[in-house]
């Protein structure tokens, strides 16, 4: 296969930057030494092994080798082609993990975990809850507000029903929320608030049914055309509504790869709708910082001292580390710190916590180690996934800090602020 | 080689299975390092946590006589950690512990596998900092350091690896753990200054006590912008004459700018011919006086602009954009190899017509990129390894290129090592009596040719053939 962009010059120096490789030390497990595979995979000097598909999928695509690498080379794209051969290879193990992939993207399925969950904890069992599997990957209520804690969110309806009344009368531009599948559900009043703050600036939010799930982790999995398909699915949504300044979204994940759809579909009978839909898509804070947001009267003071983390998604796919901060600081009053190890991902990585839980778990616990240093009162981070597991690492640490979006911070600030005038 | 499945189980018990690196698929990517003319791959790799679990393989290899290299991060780029004889190899990727910070007395000891940046990440919320700063501080090992040697931009003033080391933990090859200890001023011969540089071919350096620099009150970055680079070469003899000694003072020329350009969008005025980075250091008071006059001596040779790093953010570019420019090269080119020679910094004009020439000849583009202040010299040449025969005129083009730094007083190479690229220029370096005394040092540590074989002093088993460019890819 050629048409990778770059070539990889074997320089080395994304090699500390990857999560993998600095747990494990081994070279295969790090961005060139995944890149040497795939090369001689396709040269025919190795088979795709057992080994090597070991070696490929403990990558969790978190791109910091992007980020890192001097010459450019794009080895997100190039390892989400490798996966379909690595998803044909896994077999029943693949066929294990896929189901478990649609419970975590089937409503109902999802709704039911919650409430579970949510009950086991009340009966203080949370402990036996966090070995179950699938239910041991939600963290308990407290800490995330992921499930009873929403506030009165309700994830059955959009996030433009779940918000008050803070349509603006005169707006100043339209956009359309993005609103994504299981993360929504679980953490509902993310995207409730992020309708909230854009609407409280004077833009107007719209619906944009017939909408669904990116295809991320679709994609990342190996499953290709359903990714393609989903994709397919958004742009004919995007092209049943008109007028919109912008599609935003609260998850990075899904930023990113709504953002790379003129890559996923390139060369289609779609590619130019698929364009012109990329170009238009915006973080949630990306967007408040690029057309300007107000400063609440009152500082949200009792969210305490915030250790912020950068979702990979945002840093290292979109290279945004300024916007989440400046809504971090103009909703507290106070830039917020970091976290430590910024540019190290958490773990999260879709659904890497159920192929690799020991890596994603260890990888987890250090953020979680490095929040109780300096210990913060919020960790805010503007992804779902990203937010879950931090927030069950601080569980397992026994650190005690919530986790919360840039935007939950801002959308509180103003209502605190609208509140007490 | 295949190992009898006892030493496997013995080697299993010290260094557990997440220490043992078997089978094709993860043994292949160990078959180079940044350098990519020649690849073998190692039949098996240790990963030691520990200094002890580091002598216990050790011993446990020299048992049976069996050799093995050493590996940092793999990012050195003259074929040192090319298995060659060795069928083993002993990394150190997995020993990152910082053992202690005595900042009181400005001493950081920490493991090999530690990588360079992260000593300065360490200490620098409190003013400090660690000075040796090569290119590849990101990702190399302090390990790797002490093997090569490493210097950096910042060498002109603060000196090399070797000049920041107080003590060496190291395994020898008989599995021994020793120190190498030059804290005190204990008399008898500095160990630490000979093991530093030796290319792994003494011992396995498991750790060092290196030396912590406290941060200058000011600092002050200029890019001095010339029509080519027997100017900027020029220049670089001008300033120093005017007794003037920068922190950095770096030179790259208009195809290296061409690819960081594409990498950083620094704003490098695209007209460039080269340009020379001169960052200068100290008392606040009197930096700009200072920077005045290396702005006069370089408008003297022809530089047809000076600038001036705004702000802390503007500096960070400006090295970020020459700290990867090797990297960056990748988007000029599938492949490239980084030669590494010195003149006298006077003859760098010298050199630099020899470079054009060669180029020219062998049709093969060369960008430079130097620490020009060192009259240490990265021409970096230019290539696409699926085409049949390049590969192997770039070696030819390297050689010649060395030759002409030897025939102007200088030498074969400044910071990258010998490893095997250069095995074969060393007779023309050195004399048979050098580089017998060589071969006997190599031995008073490393009696049986256990660590590392074949590299830096040349045998008559050490001839290295470039070996045929692999079908595709990178590399
Ligand atoms: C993009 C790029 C930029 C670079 N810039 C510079 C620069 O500015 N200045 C400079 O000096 N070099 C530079 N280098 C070369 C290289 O990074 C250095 O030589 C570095 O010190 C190697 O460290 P490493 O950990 O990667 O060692 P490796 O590449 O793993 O090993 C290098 C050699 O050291 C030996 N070795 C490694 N660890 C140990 C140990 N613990 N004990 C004993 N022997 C050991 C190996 O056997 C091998 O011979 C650059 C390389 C690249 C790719
Ligand atoms: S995407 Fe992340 S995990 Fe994968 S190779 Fe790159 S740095 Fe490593
Ligand atoms: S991916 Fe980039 S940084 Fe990593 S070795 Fe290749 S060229 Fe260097």
């Amino acid at each position: 296969m050629s048409g990778h962009g770059l070539p990889c010059v074997h320089c080395g120096l994304c090699l500390d930057t990857c999560p993998t490789y600095r747990l494990l030390g081994t070279e295969a497990d790090s961005p060139r030494g995944r890149i040497y595979i795939m090369e001689a995979i396709e040269s025919g000097e190795l088979e795709l092994d057992a080994q090597a598909a070991t070696h490929l999928s403990r990558c969790l695509g978190c791109l910091a080798c992007e980020s890192a690498c001097p010459s450019g080379v794009s080895y997100g794209r190039r390892i989400d082609e490798f996966r379909p051969q690595l998803a044909a290879r896994a077999g029943t193990e693949g066929i294990l993990k896929n189901a478990a992939q649609s419970l975590y993207t089937n409503p109902s399925l999802v709704d039911l975990g919650l409430r579970g969950a949510a009950l086991l904890d009340r009966f203080g069992l949370g402990a036996l809850r966090r070995q179950a599997p699938g239910l041991g990957l939600l963290p308990s209520a407290s800490t995330s507000g992921a499930t009873t804690d929403n506030d009165g969110a309700d994830w059955k309806v959009t996030p433009l029903r779940r918000s008050r009344v803070h349509q603006p009368l005169r707006a100043r531009l339209r956009v359309a929320l993005l609103s994504g599948c299981v993360g929504d559900q679980m953490m509902p009043q993310i995207n409730r608030d992020s309708v909230e703050v854009l609407q409280r600036n004077g833009i107007e939010v719209v619906e944009m049914p017939g909408q669904g799930c990116c295809g991320a982790l679709a994609l990342h999995s190996g499953r290709r055309d359903e990714a393609v398909a989903l994709a397919r699915a958004n742009l004919a949504a995007f092209a049943r509504i008109d007028d919109v300044d912008a599609f935003v979204t609260s998850a990075a994940g899904c930023g990113a790869l709504v953002r790379d759809y003129d890559h996923l579909l390139a060369g289609t009978d779609v590619g130019e709708e698929a364009e012109a839909f990329s170009a238009l898509c915006r973080d949630v804070c990306e967007l408040l910082v690029e057309v300007g947001f107000k400063t609440p009267s009152r500082p949200l003071t009792s969210a305490g001292p915030v250790a912020y983390h950068d979702a990979c998604h945002l840093l290292h796919a979109r290279g945004i580390a300024a916007a989440p901060r400046k809504v971090c600081e103009v909703a507290t009053g106070s830039a917020p710190v970091d976290l430590g190890e910024n540019n190290l991902c958490c773990g999260s990585a879709g659904s890497y916590n159920l192929d690799h839980p020991v890596l994603a778990e260890q990888l987890g616990r250090r953020k979680a180690v490095l929040a109780r240093q300096s210990p913060p009162t919020t960790v805010a981070v503007g992804n779902v996934g990203c937010m879950l597991q931090i927030a069950r690492a601080l569980e397992l640490e026994g650190v005690s800090a919530v986790v919360r979006h840039p935007v939950q911070l801002l959308a509180a600030a103003y209502r605190q602020s609208a509140g007490r005038g | 080689m295949t190992f009898d499945s006892k030493l496997l189980s013995e080697l299993r018990a010290v260094v557990g299975a997440e220490g043992m690196v078997e089978g094709r698929a993860s043994l292949k990517v160990y078959e180079c390092d940044g350098y990519t003319l020649a690849k073998a791959a190692p039949d098996l790799v240790l990963l030691p946590q520990t200094t002890a679990q580091a002598s216990e393989v050790i011993k446990l290899l020299a048992a049976r006589r069996i050799p093995f290299v050493p590996r940092g991060a793999g990012t050195g780029v003259s074929g040192g950690c090319l298995p060659g004889d060795a069928h083993v190899m002993v990394g150190t990727s997995r020993m990152r512990a910082i053992r202690n910070l005595d900042l009181a007395n400005r001493i950081a000891e920490v493991e090999a596998g530690v990588v360079n940046l992260e000593v300065t990440r360490a200490v620098e919320g409190r003013g400090f900092y660690y000075a040796p700063d090569p290119s590849s501080q990101s990702a190399c090992t302090i390990g790797g350091n002490v093997a090569e040697n490493s210097g950096g931009p910042h060498t002109l003033k603060y000196g090399v690896t070797v000049n920041h080391l107080l003590a060496l933990e190291v395994v020898l090859p008989s599995g021994e753990v020793v120190w190498l200890d030059r804290c005190g001023e204990a008399p008898g011969f500095d160990l630490v200054g000979v093991f530093t540089g030796s290319e792994g071919t003494l011992g396995l350096v498991t750790a060092a006590k290196v030396r912590l620099m406290k941060k200058c009150e000011a600092v002050t970055t200029l890019l001095a912008v010339f029509p080519g680079v027997p100017e900027a070469s020029r220049a670089v003899s001008a300033i120093i004459a005017a007794g003037i000694v920068p922190a950095a003072l770096e030179m790259m020329d208009a195809l290296v700018i061409s690819a960081v350009e594409a990498a950083y969008r620094f704003g490098f005025p695209s007209d460039a011919g080269a340009v020379l980075i001169i960052e200068l250091d100290g008392l606040a008071a009197g930096l700009d006086a200072l920077a005045e006059r290396v702005g006069q001596a370089c408008i003297g040779e022809g530089a047809s602009e000076i600038r001036r790093a705004a702000d802390e953010a503007e500096r960070a570019l400006l090295w970020k954009s020459r700290k990867r420019a090797f990297g960056a090269m990748g988007r000029l080119t599938p492949n490239y190899c980084t030669q590494d020679g010195v003149v006298p910094r006077s003859r760098l004009p010298e050199i630099v017509a020899v470079i054009t020439e060669v180029s020219a000849r062998y049709g093969l583009r060369i960008a430079n990129l130097m620490h020009a202040g060192d009259g240490n010299i990265h021409p970096l040449i230019l290539y696409d390894e699926s085409k049949p025969g390049e590969a192997e005129r770039v070696v030819a083009a390297g050689d010649e290129i060395l030759r002409a730094c030897l025939d102007l007083g200088g030498s074969i190479t400044g910071e990258h090592g010998i490893g095997v690229e250069k095995l074969g220029l060393m007779g023309a370096a050195f004399g048979t009596e050098t580089l017998a005394a060589m071969a006997d040092l190599r031995a008073a540590f490393n009696p049986l040719g256990l660590c590392n074989p074949n590299k830096v002093v040349p045998t008559d088993r050490s001839c290295v053939e470039v070996v045929r460019p692999r079908p595709r890819g990178g590399g």
